[in-house]
């Protein structure tokens, strides 16, 4: 029941956010100058063409019209079709969406991996060399952009060791193997770097545990240090890096534009780029209600973590 | 039957527990020397201690004294920055020098420990079972089942309610007291040959502490486990321990049976403690303005009123103040019932007397509080406080309300911005003064709360416990108040210093003819500064009078209850 | 902050010298990911859809032009005009009416034969369009289909640019059948039709087992698009793409020049760098101070900056395969001191606007020091391109000097459209240019030299270069297009050897 209404209210604010988002986006690009039909014409426009082309397009028509036309159809499903390209904006977005979630899901399986162990390691062995190292370096990855770090990344595991290609996604007919093989390089590059900040993050929550009383009990027991700190520090220490990791996914969501241009990944980002580089609002429109959606659920799922991890949270109103 | 034998890694286990077995056939505990360093600073300097099987040692000094380091170096959890020497033998295992490997096989099987604070002392994520079965487990308990079973039985030991269903409840949904018997279950659960108690019961409410002492004692002497008990409280070192060693400084400074060290103290550190924890009774000083207050009879429903002189009205009035406040929520429109803060109390308080507000937790002394200083509103009924309702008040009349009346709370580190100076904290609550008044006045109050000049313009973090109180006090008088409410001022201080601030109090509030409004859930505190008190349970009343009266004839069972449960050394010596 | 990003870049150097040492180690040559019988292409940009009656974006046709639709002629790479659908012509003597014979056996992708209606349907549909390419068939009064395999036009007034035009998409020979899929699923009779498009990303085009010139050489051709240049070099030095055709940064090739693993050739294109001056606005309504402008200039230089001296010189907007390309020296060579003897000590303060791209930018910067120098004061502003760029320069002719790469075919005529941002308003021009294309076709060529004389000489621009078509081939790939005198990027007999 409170989950019911727990997602009910989030739904409501999701639909809030979204028609605000939307309707920003749309004002934004009525804004901008450059219209898609001049766009389309390019240098072969004349007047008269042009005129033809935008009533085709259906931009001659007052923009609220224009807006709640594009409103309309969402409410049914239908993401409208894209007056530039003449084609339904829907399946391309889910197929660019779908490449995008798949490179922002491995890239926070990379940061989870490299964050975890590096920031238990920096918190347990912080007056260590090694414990001083690892914070170091993780000072480091947080400094490298992912566009650099993927540069790098193909000069090196690409161009001259050819273990992985140097860029682009599967195509039909490809395997997991062909898969991972695409993912591998722009996962890393674009995990690495929020797998350092979130590995600072770690650090301070281990830190903060390990002066918990219940970690006392737990080696008065006689658990070990490490024993100790698994057992009962490591999911007590996920409540806050929780909270991180989900504004991280919003951020890689970001990141992602800039690795899946140097990766030529087609996803959400380089659509949302080439989309708004010709005007094509409807497309854009979608693309932000998308990325609006995916901010929301991934908080959502973020939520409902918190009460798996935590039973306190699970009776609170 | 126990066998001791410290694993020390070796295979033939035979041989080298009979050999410990002899050591600790002498004694559980073996200290010589011992010495806790951090950096170059000495902690402790130089314990010896030896703590015989199934002997109880009471383990008594102030904060700082080194009495926890002692009991943490004993244990072998010493933080990594520290560094022990000496020698520390515990059922037989050389605790200094032992290994990880040994050492966990040690903590929790050979001795034990029980901390001081029950709040945080569970893994807030696991159930309690599971955290008393990992204890089992741990030491080779068998099966998981057989573990859960067993931590079952360890909570009905520890006389849970519904062991079964305890051990499915995670820790906060359950008590303070119900908490530290899970990790005195938690402690026992191996049948150790040494249990300390770190200050077991300090955060606990006074009868809640009376039964968990009377449960940690009965276990103790019913498995003749060898107890180390470290307390501020020397009445209640007194009622658990044989024997006890008396720390200053990070020395042992006196030793000896309770009665001898605790009847007749050798040690002027001993002798300082023992005039600190306000032992002496009852202290009543004369109050203005309430020569002839009656006392109605105290039934359940009781209404206790301190009349003021014919004539003259209360500065405090109350009737039939209630506050409840909205349930739970229990579903996407449902509520369950609204809780009751308070159930309709009503008293009157004459200007200049000094009343004391006792009750457990949970009983309604805050909610009181806070409805006088005006930070909330009452449900029903009126209260009136210096002839003002803060319900009813327009703006200007509650802002004078507000500067009518103070309040200094428990935490004194946790009031005060780290970051402002002290002559910043304590102007803070005045407003539109001109600045040299501000100024002379901050510097009067600081004065007078006993604080040197030079401390206006440091900050908060520069001062001890006791001096941050000072702060928080002066900060309360400033705006020259007619009522100082004091919620728990004391419990958060060091005994050494508890005596100073609450003559501080006393003091104050003759010269500057306040009302005190004390809140407590220590009697013997409450009696040293108040000449009226108060009982609060469950949102009412129970009972009220003259301090004397009320301790010394409780009329409501509830009284009788907390004066009884309420450790006093005296009876703790007789008993010895 | 940028002590901490200092300190970064430091602690970054260990890491860098790591992977130059990795990089050191060098594998061998690529090794092809297509499957054996296919081909994958790197190409520059993307197609915004896949529909030119729609849109004028250069790459629809590049794509689908000749490999998936055909028209009746088709202009082959070396810019001579061939017979494509049509198999032979007759033009009446009074030069207004064409009979074209068509090839049979014809089909569409979708399997419907192709007749004469097709071409009917094709050309009377051409009002539709909102392309502008349409305009150039607009001499087309009527379409008859006397016999399934003979199609005749009747023009309204002669047009000696007709075949060259039905050559261009304007020419594309659609089916009925395929007519409402032209943005999702074109319907085509070339050797190749179109499996999927991926905007933006990939295309794929499959051979098309009854096309009339029997099988294709490749079972399929992927188009990839790389809009960076660097993981375009990236992708070929991997093995992704087997040629990549019309690179568009020189900057890249040398990496490739000296590996036998590959082959780098260079042809030309339809692409002038034109450096737009608008002639219907002050200063450049003055022709003496747009000669000034040409004198100033130094294209070579500029070519050299922004091409690294690859394309060809050029004195107007005629590339050297069309037939009226002239060779004669330009009559405004670099002489900055001729430039600041027309400005006579005036300093004309000049915006110069140009598209956001890196070839622009790094050629307009070139352009700009050269015109500062001669006592222009030149405020270069970069627009994006090409929604802005678009909408103020071209349509809006709010400009004074811009740059864009004019990519059409045959497109000189341009310069007399009376809405062209050029604001060239020549008399003498216009009436040479309706005279070449309406008067005798033995005079055409001329006319239309003496057209491209008068703009010319005029100065109503400048013509920086040519661009070059410049591609990077892996050993194995054939028969890659290796100019680009068409609207396609022709790619009917590109072949891959390969496993």
């Amino acid at each position: 029941m409170r989950a019911a209404a727990a997602v009910l209210r989030r739904l409501g604010i999701f639909a809030l956010t979204a028609v605000l988002a939307s309707m920003v986006v749309f004002a934004l690009l009525a804004v901008v100058p450059g219209d898609p039909a001049q766009v389309a014409l390019g240098l072969t426009a004349t007047p008269e063409k042009l005129a033809a082309a935008r009533a085709e397009m259906g931009l001659d028509r007052p923009l609220p019209v224009q807006y709640l036309d594009w409103a309309t159809g969402l409410l049914g499903g239908d993401l409208g079709t894209s007056a530039v390209t003449g084609r339904p904006v829907g399946p391309e977005l889910a197929s660019r969406a779908w490449v995008t979630a798949v490179l922002v899901a491995a890239g926070m399986a990379v940061a989870v991996l490299v964050a975890v162990p590096m920031g238990v390691v920096a918190a347990v062995r912080r007056r260590r060399p090694d414990g001083m190292l690892l914070s170091g370096l993780s000072q480091v990855g947080i400094a490298v952009p992912a566009f650099l770090a993927g540069l790098l990344l193909i000069t090196v595991f690409a161009v001259r060791l050819q273990w992985f290609p140097s860029g682009g996604w599967t195509r039909d007919g490809d395997g997991l193997a062909d898969l991972l093989s695409y993912l591998v390089l722009p996962a890393i590059s674009l995990g690495v770097v929020q797998g350092a900040v979130l590995a600072r993050y770690v650090r301070s929550a281990v830190l903060d545990v390990l002066r918990e009383d219940y970690l006392r009990t737990a080696r008065a027991k006689g658990l070990p240090p490490l024993r100790a700190l698994l057992r009962h520090g490591l999911r007590n220490a996920a409540i806050p890096v929780l909270t991180v990791g989900g504004v991280q996914l919003g951020v890689m969501l970001v990141g992602a534009v800039v690795v899946e241009k140097v990766f030529v990944i087609n996803g959400l980002g380089s659509m949302l780029l080439e989309k708004v580089g010709n005007r094509d609002m409807v497309a854009v429109q979608g693309i932000v209600t998308v990325l609006v959606l995916a901010v929301l659920v991934i908080n959502l799922v973020v939520d409902l973590l918190y009460t798996v991890i935590d039973p306190r949270l699970r009776e609170a109103p | 039957m126990r066998t001791f034998g410290a694993s020390t890694g070796g295979a033939s286990s035979g041989a080298a527990s009979s050999g410990a077995a002899n050591t600790t056939a002498a004694s559980t505990v073996e200290v010589r020397d011992l010495r806790v360093h951090a950096g170059a600073r000495e902690l402790v300097r130089g314990v010896d201690l030896t703590i015989a099987p199934g002997e109880r040692v009471g383990l008594i000094g102030g904060s700082g004294s080194g009495k926890s380091l002692t009991a943490y170096a004993l244990m072998g959890l010493l933080d990594d920055e520290l560094h022990a020497t000496g020698s520390v033998t515990v059922g037989g295992v050389d605790v200094l020098r032992a290994g990880e490997r040994t050492m966990s096989r040690t903590r929790g099987r050979v001795a034990s420990v029980v901390f001081q604070e029950p709040m945080t002392a569970l893994n807030p994520l696991m159930t309690v079972g599971a955290q008393v079965a990992e204890a089992v487990l741990w030491h080779g308990g068998g099966s998981r089942a057989a573990a859960r079973r067993r931590a079952v039985e360890l909570l009905d030991l520890v006389r849970l309610p519904d062991p079964a269903g305890a051990a499915r409840s995670f820790p906060h949904q359950l008590s303070g007291g119900q908490r530290q018997r899970v990790v005195i279950a938690i402690a026992l659960a191996n049948d150790p040959a040494l249990l300390i108690c770190d200050e077991p019961t300090t955060a606990l409410d006074v009868t809640v502490q009376a039964r968990v002492l009377e449960l940690v004692a009965e276990l103790v002497r019913a498995r003749d486990t060898a107890l180390l008990f470290i307390s501020h409280d020397l009445a209640v070192v007194g009622a658990m321990a044989d024997r006890v060693a008396v720390m200053h400084d990070g020395r042992v400074v006196e030793t000896g049976p309770v009665r001898e060290v605790l009847g007749a103290p050798r040690h002027e550190h001993t002798r300082a403690l023992l005039a600190a924890s306000g032992t002496g009774g009852p202290r009543t000083r004369p109050a203005a303005g309430v020569g002839h207050s009656a006392l109605e009879p105290a039934a359940p429903d009781a209404r206790p009123v301190f009349l003021a002189e014919d004539g003259t009205t209360p500065l405090i009035r109350a009737r039939d103040l209630r506050r409840d406040y909205p349930g739970r929520r229990t579903g996407l429109l449902g509520r369950s019932a609204p809780v009751a803060g308070l159930r309709g109390v009503s008293f009157d308080i004459a200007e200049g007397a000094a009343v004391g507000l006792v009750g457990e937790s949970g009983s309604g002394k805050s909610t009181l509080l806070r409805l006088i200083a005006g930070l909330d509103t009452a449900t029903a009924g009126s209260v009136e406080v210096a002839g003002c309702d803060p319900a009813t008040a327009d703006r200007a009349a509650l802002r004078r309300l507000r500067g009518d009346v103070s309040v200094v709370f428990q935490d004194p580190a946790g009031s005060l911005d780290p970051r402002m100076t002290v002559a910043q904290i304590v102007a803070e609550p005045l407003h539109g003064l001109p600045r040299a008044e501000t100024a002379d006045r901050v510097r009067e109050v600081v004065a007078s709360v006993g604080l040197p000049p030079d401390a206006l313009e440091r900050h908060p973090h520069r001062f001890s416990g006791g001096q941050r109180q000072r702060i928080s006090i002066a900060r309360a008088l400033v705006t020259r108040p007619r009522i100082l409410v004091a919620d728990e001022p004391v419990s958060a201080l060091d005994v050494s210093v508890r005596g100073q601030v609450l003559d501080l109090i006393t003091d104050l509030a003759g010269s500057h003819d306040l009302t005190l409004l004390f809140i407590a859930h220590d009697l013997g505190v409450v009696a040293q500064v108040c000449d009226r008190v108060l009982v609060l349970a469950d949102g009412r009343i129970v009972e009220g009078g003259p301090v004397g009266d009320v301790y010394d004839r409780p009329r409501h069972p509830f009284t009788a209850e907390l004066v009884a449960a309420t450790p006093r050394l005296a009876d703790a010596l007789r008993q010895a | 902050m940028p002590a901490a990003r200092l300190r970064a870049a430091r602690a970054l150097v260990p890491l860098l010298v790591l992977g130059l040492a990795l990089a050191g180690c060098a594998g061998g040559p690529p090794v092809s990911r297509s499957a054996p019988g296919e081909v994958t292409v790197a190409l520059s940009t993307p197609p915004s859809g896949l529909n030119y009656t729609r849109n004028s974006g250069v790459a629809i046709p590049q794509a689908l032009l000749y490999n998936v639709y055909e028209t009746l002629v088709k202009i082959a790479p070396d810019g001579r005009l061939q017979p494509l659908l049509a198999e032979s012509w007759t033009v009446s003597p009074d030069r207004l009416e064409y009979t074209f014979t068509l090839r049979r056996g014809v089909t569409f992708t979708d399997g419907t034969p192709f007749t004469a209606d097709d071409v009917v349907f094709s050309f009377d549909r051409l009002d539709t369009w909102t392309t502008a390419s349409a305009g150039q068939l607009s001499r087309i009064a009527e379409t008859r289909a006397p016999s399934p395999h003979v199609v005749q036009l009747r023009l309204s007034e002669p047009d000696n640019a007709l075949l060259a035009s039905l050559a261009g998409p304007a020419g594309t020979i659609f089916t009925p059948s395929g007519a409402g899929t032209l943005a999702t699923d074109p319907v085509g009779t070339g050797p190749y039709d179109v499996a999927s498009y991926d905007t933006g990303a990939t295309m794929r085009l499959v051979a098309h087992d009854g096309w009339w010139g029997g099988r294709p050489p490749m079972r399929a051709i992927t188009l990839a698009y790389y809009t960076d240049p660097t993981a375009q070099t990236n992708a070929l030095l991997t093995g992704g793409p087997d040629a990549a055709l019309g690179v568009g940064s020189p900057q890249l090739l040398p990496r490739f020049a000296d590996d036998p693993a590959f082959r780098v050739t260079e042809g030309t294109t339809n692409g002038e760098m034109v450096l737009a001056m608008n002639n219907a606005a002050p200063p450049f309504d003055d022709v003496r101070l747009r000669r000034a402008v040409r004198h100033a200039v130094d294209d070579d230089a500029v070519r050299e900056i922004a091409m690294e001296g690859r394309g060809t010189p050029i004195t107007s907007m005629v590339p050297p395969t069309d037939p009226w390309f002239d060779d004669r020296p330009d009559p405004y060579p670099h002489d900055p001191a001729r430039a600041r003897e027309l400005l006579a000590g005036e300093h004309p303060e000049i915006s110069f606007k140009v598209p956001n791209l890196p070839q622009y930018v790094r050629a307009a910067q070139a352009v700009q020091s050269d015109l500062q120098a001669a006592g222009f004061v030149v405020d270069l502003q970069l627009l994006e391109f090409p929604a802005v760029w678009l909408g103020e320069v071209f349509t809006g002719h709010d400009y004074q000097l811009s740059m864009v790469i004019h990519a059409e075919p045959r497109d000189i005529g341009t310069f007399s459209s009376p809405t062209s941002y050029f604001g060239f308003d020549d008399p003498r021009a216009a009436a040479v240019l309706a005279a070449a294309r309406s008067g005798p076709p033995e005079q055409y060529v001329d006319r239309m030299r003496e057209y491209a004389r008068i703009v010319t000489d005029e100065a109503a621009a400048g013509f920086l270069y040519l661009t070059p078509w410049l591609n990077v081939v892996h050993a194995d790939v054939t028969g890659e297009p290796t100019g680009n005198a068409s609207e396609s990027i022709d790619l009917t007999a590109i072949r891959r050897a390969g496993r």
